[in-house]
């Protein structure tokens, strides 16, 4: 049953971004996604599938970044609002709003963004230690500062921490 | 350079041979020591040790060399069979579960018990040691059969003469194509007369077409009898003469050898693949959903003749899905019989370290269960037998004073019952104390004085399986680790079953747990509350019935219905669950009466929806933690429906009860 | 049966018969030689008995221990055997059985392999026996 719902491959940003002949110096790729005005970056590794938006039914106790659980092809999995997760005021999803399923520690979640960007390639050195000044909660979420151009900032999430959460016990 | 494929061949194969092993050393327990049977748990532990050397398993490997010497010595005739034996044969099946298990996760198998277990078995060995009386005397045998006897065929074939049977050949032809049926029919017509020794195969001296077979015979029988009993199909020759007197042959063989054959007619399958076919079945359910949809919108457009045929295929479709699907469950089921078998070697040890004398009678061993089931059911039920066996039956003196058989006895029962299983462990011990479960419960203040007073003798009973219960201060060693009844409950209501228990002071106990028989697809009872739909799995249902607001009661701030003159303690999913509700609450209201054990609640939902038969999955990461939700569902059209976890609802609305 | 689907261009392998009544030990053994040779499994001496007239076999690979018709037997069948006298035959077995695989040579058994082994020692055996 072919899924209409995976533009992962037509998306011509993506598709424009991994037909390009990867050359050895670029040692990692990230997807990147707008969220909140901000760009932000997961590793393409991590990334299964993006799916259109769609209503996630809702799960009693879960924290209030869970919008719920969705079926993807026969597996139901969690849905986060990443934009409440890393606490960027909240917005109802738009028409460019994408669900990425990522899959951590063997498992699969959809995390929901504003719109998806392209796979963006960087040397190792493009990338920089978390800035001291952003501790606090979000801190933690954030692996890294990529600067693939001089003009350009892409925010790397840590998934461990961002999909490291609990439920209330009644 | 070990393939995978091998490996896991290995490891079934070992899994394989260690069961029969244990069916081997039962039988060789429940009756006199037969050397088929010595030689069969012999042949196990040879091949365990061939496979464990091949496959790296150095533990395993030099487990098996050292119950390999133990067994050859016995086969041999060098060590005498003794219950001492017998006992440590059962440990070393037990050592292999263990290693097997660790090498099948993928740790090492470096049970550091082994080392000490081998010692015993050597010491065992020679403290059994028989002092050899047998003279090596020389067989007046024809040199080309005795060259090709294997060390134990000789061994056989003397003890045999030692007996004083008559030895014979006896000599048939066969075609290749049908070698393996005549001598199936061959080897069943000789065993009841007695032991077969070789089987020696000669080329045909004709046309390369067939094989001429000798069959060494020993038996009690003379001439006339084993003819008769070959027919006319094979020749018989006396080749030494026993001394027996004329003896009737026995037919009781011939019957477990009839089962000999189709044996091989089984394929082993990983459940992950079954798991895998069965999502498949749901994905295709829900692509027949879209078909339909497909159907009422040609319906709609006016296109009745093209509707009416889709209908037709669809409900073609429908039936066969429904057929694969019952195939695929079917194939899931085992009978019950593989954790009896466990049972009874279990029974046998520990009540043999207690002291007791136990009888363990099993019925409807054959009774089939969801394989995945039958594995999460083996430890609470040993444990409930173990507690049996440490607090139901008394001590023989006590058992003697009471004028009761000396012998305790537990039966193990299982029968089908719809779409459950009801399995019985009852035994004819003390039973329990109501009186000292009173006190207890009191003690342990899991109720007070008051409360005592109300209760009902089957709530009585029931204390035993609150958490923190235990009749004795002490957990026993036999009953196992301190784990008490209140695990071996949530382990059956975790594979959504019920138990529950009856007991007669002086007469005995009896728990009975009642199972679905599949978790794979269960039917669900979808119902409507606060707005959303969630799924309520049907085997805890017991009746859904409507009430008006008016006939709810309040009492000590718990809402509760009167039904044919029972109090039934009411929830209303949306605040069990913490979900908000906009609006107020209908009029008329739905109640769903679960039941869990001896536990029964009104779940008030606002609307039934209908049945399905729903694939329960369970929520990725920390979701699956949430308090009240067993899994998730897909209905058709991607909606995802959350599965109540009856269970937890139950004891959570038990909680609020003792709060209250 | 454990042969692998060849193509028709491909030289035709050198079959070989393996008799081991244990499945994890003929996947074994075959793992070790299905590269180089077409393997036929079966799992007792009488099915050996009904395989070796039903095609031609390169050379044997018995199991010493097995049930009715041990490899002992099967050596003697062989090597009295005007078809299947010049047949290569290899005992395999757990170490141990000394007087067994004694008299397996005597009877006529080519070469004995005691268990365990490893493939490297195995494929080093049948290659004396069987040209590739």
């Amino acid at each position: 049953m072919p899924d209409k719902d995976i533009v992962f491959a037509t998306e011509d940003t993506y598709h424009h971004g991994y037909a390009q002949k990867q050359r050895a110096a670029f040692s990692r790729e990230v997807l990147s996604f707008a969220l909140g005005g901000e760009e932000y970056a997961i590793d393409i590794l991590r990334i299964r599938e993006i799916l259109k938006h769609r209503a996630a039914t809702e799960v009693p106790r879960a924290p209030a970044f869970i919008l719920g659980v969705i079926a993807v092809r026969g597996q139901i999995i969690p849905v986060m609002d990443l934009r409440l997760r890393v606490r960027v005021a909240a917005a109802p999803p738009a028409k460019e709003s994408r669900i990425l399923v990522v899959t951590h520690a063997g498992e699969a979640y959809g995390l929901l963004v504003d719109a998806v960007h392209q796979v963006v390639r960087m040397r190792d050195e493009d990338v920089e230690p978390p800035p001291a000044l952003l501790g606090g909660p979000e801190g933690e979420f954030i692996a890294g500062i990529g600067r693939p151009r001089p003009d350009r900032m892409l925010i790397l999430l840590n998934l461990g921490a961002l999909l490291s959460f609990t439920v209330e016990k009644s | 350079m070990t393939s995978d494929k091998a490996f896991q061949d290995f490891l079934s194969e070992a899994q394989e041979t260690v069961e029969n092993l244990n069916r081997t050393l039962l039988a060789l327990d429940a009756g006199k020591v037969d050397p088929d049977l010595v030689n069969d748990a012999f042949r196990a532990v040879h091949s365990l040790k061939g496979l464990a050397g091949l496959f790296g398993v150095g533990r395993m490997a030099s487990l098996s060399h050292t119950l390999e010497n133990l067994l050859d010595s016995l086969r041999l005739g060098r060590v005498a069979v003794s219950a001492a034996i017998l006992d440590l044969l059962f440990e070393a099946v037990e050592i292999y579960g263990r290693l097997m298990a660790a090498v099948s996760e993928g740790r090492p198998a470096d049970s550091p018990e082994v080392d000490g277990f081998v010692a015993r078995i050597e010491q065992a060995a020679r403290a059994g040691a028989r002092a050899q009386t047998q003279k090596r005397q020389d067989l007046a045998l024809d040199p080309s059969i005795l060259s090709v006897l294997s060390e134990y065929e000789e061994h056989r074939l003397r003890e045999n003469l030692a007996a004083g049977r008559t030895l014979f050949r006896v000599h048939a032809a066969f075609d290749l194509a049908g070698i393996d049926h005549g001598l199936d029919e061959l080897k069943a017509r000789l065993k009841p007369l007695g032991e077969v020794i070789t089987y020696l195969p000669t080329p045909d001296s004709g046309d390369g077409e067939g094989i001429e077979l000798d069959v060494i015979l020993a038996t009690d029988a003379h001439h006339p009898a084993v003819a008769g009993a070959v027919g006319g199909r094979a020749e018989v020759t006396e080749l030494v003469a026993g001394r027996a007197p004329l003896a009737a042959a026995t037919g009781a063989r011939a019957e477990e050898d009839a089962t000999l054959r189709s044996v091989s007619r089984t394929v082993r399958v990983d459940i992950r693949k079954l798991d895998h076919l069965m999502n498949l079945v749901g994905e295709l359910t829900l692509a027949r959903a879209g078909v339909q949809g497909v159907l009422e919108d040609l319906r709609g457009e006016g296109h009745l003749e093209l509707a009416r045929r889709l209908q037709q295929e669809s409900r073609v479709l429908e039936r066969k899905l429904d057929e694969l699907q019952s195939g695929i469950l079917e194939v899931r089921m085992v009978p019950l019989g593989q954790i009896f078998d466990k049972l009874s070697r279990v029974v046998r040890r520990i009540s043999r370290d207690a002291g007791k004398e136990i009888r363990l009678t099993i019925s409807g061993a054959d009774t089939e269960l969801d394989k995945l089931i039958v594995e999460e059911l083996s430890d609470p039920l040993m444990h409930v037998i173990r507690n049996s066996i440490d607090h139901g039956i008394e001590p023989t003196d006590v058992r003697r004073a009471a004028g009761k058989d000396e012998t305790g006895t537990i039966w193990v029962s299982a029968q089908q019952r719809g779409n459950h299983v009801v399995i019985e462990v009852r035994d004819d011990g003390r039973g329990f104390d109501e009186d000292r479960i009173l006190e207890t419960a009191i003690q342990r203040r899991l109720i007070d004085a008051a409360q005592a007073a109300d209760l009902s003798r089957r709530e009585l009973l029931n204390l035993v399986f609150l958490p923190g219960f235990s009749t004795r201060e002490r957990a026993s060693e036999l009953s196992g680790r301190g784990v008490g009844l209140d695990v071996v409950k949530t382990n059956i209501a975790r594979l959504s079953g019920i138990i529950d228990v009856e007991s007669t002071r002086g007469k005995g106990t009896s728990l009975i747990i009642t199972l679905p028989v599949t978790l794979a697809i269960i039917q669900a009872l979808i119902i409507r509350a606060a707005g959303r739909s969630y799924a309520i799995p049907l085997n805890s249902v017991l009746e859904t019935i409507t009430a008006t607001r008016g006939e709810v009661k309040t009492i000590e701030r718990r809402e509760v219905l009167t039904v044919r003159g029972q109090t039934l303690a009411l929830a209303r999913v949306e605040q069990a669950l913490d979900v908000a509700r906009a609006g107020p609450t209908p009029e008329r209201m739905y109640v769903v009466v679960v039941g869990l054990a001896q536990h029964r609640l009104g779940l008030v939902v606002d609307d039934f929806v209908g049945q399905e038969n729903i694939v329960i999955k369970s929520l990725s990461g920390p979701l699956n933690a949430v308090p009240g939700i067993a899994g998730a569902t897909e209905l058709g059209g991607q909606q995802v429906v959350l599965v109540l976890d009856v269970a937890a609802l139950v004891e959570e609305s038990l909680r609020g009860e003792e709060a209250a | 049966m454990m042969a692998q689907p060849r193509g028709i261009i491909a030289p035709v392998p050198h079959r070989v018969l393996l008799v081991e009544d244990s499945p994890a030990m003929r996947s074994y053994v075959a793992a070790a030689l299905e590269t180089d040779y077409e393997i036929v499994g079966v799992e007792s001496g009488f099915q050996a008995l009904q395989a070796l007239p039903n095609g031609h076999y390169d050379l044997v690979i018995s199991d010493v221990h097995m049930p009715d018709i041990n490899g002992l037997e099967l050596a003697k069948f062989m090597r009295s055997s005007p078809t299947y006298r010049k047949v290569p035959l290899i005992l395999i077995s757990t170490e141990g059985s000394d007087r067994d695989v004694g008299r397996g040579l005597e009877l006529g058994a080519n070469a004995y392999l005691p268990k365990p082994f490893s493939p490297a020692a195995l494929r080093e055996l049948v290659k004396r026996f069987v040209e590739t």
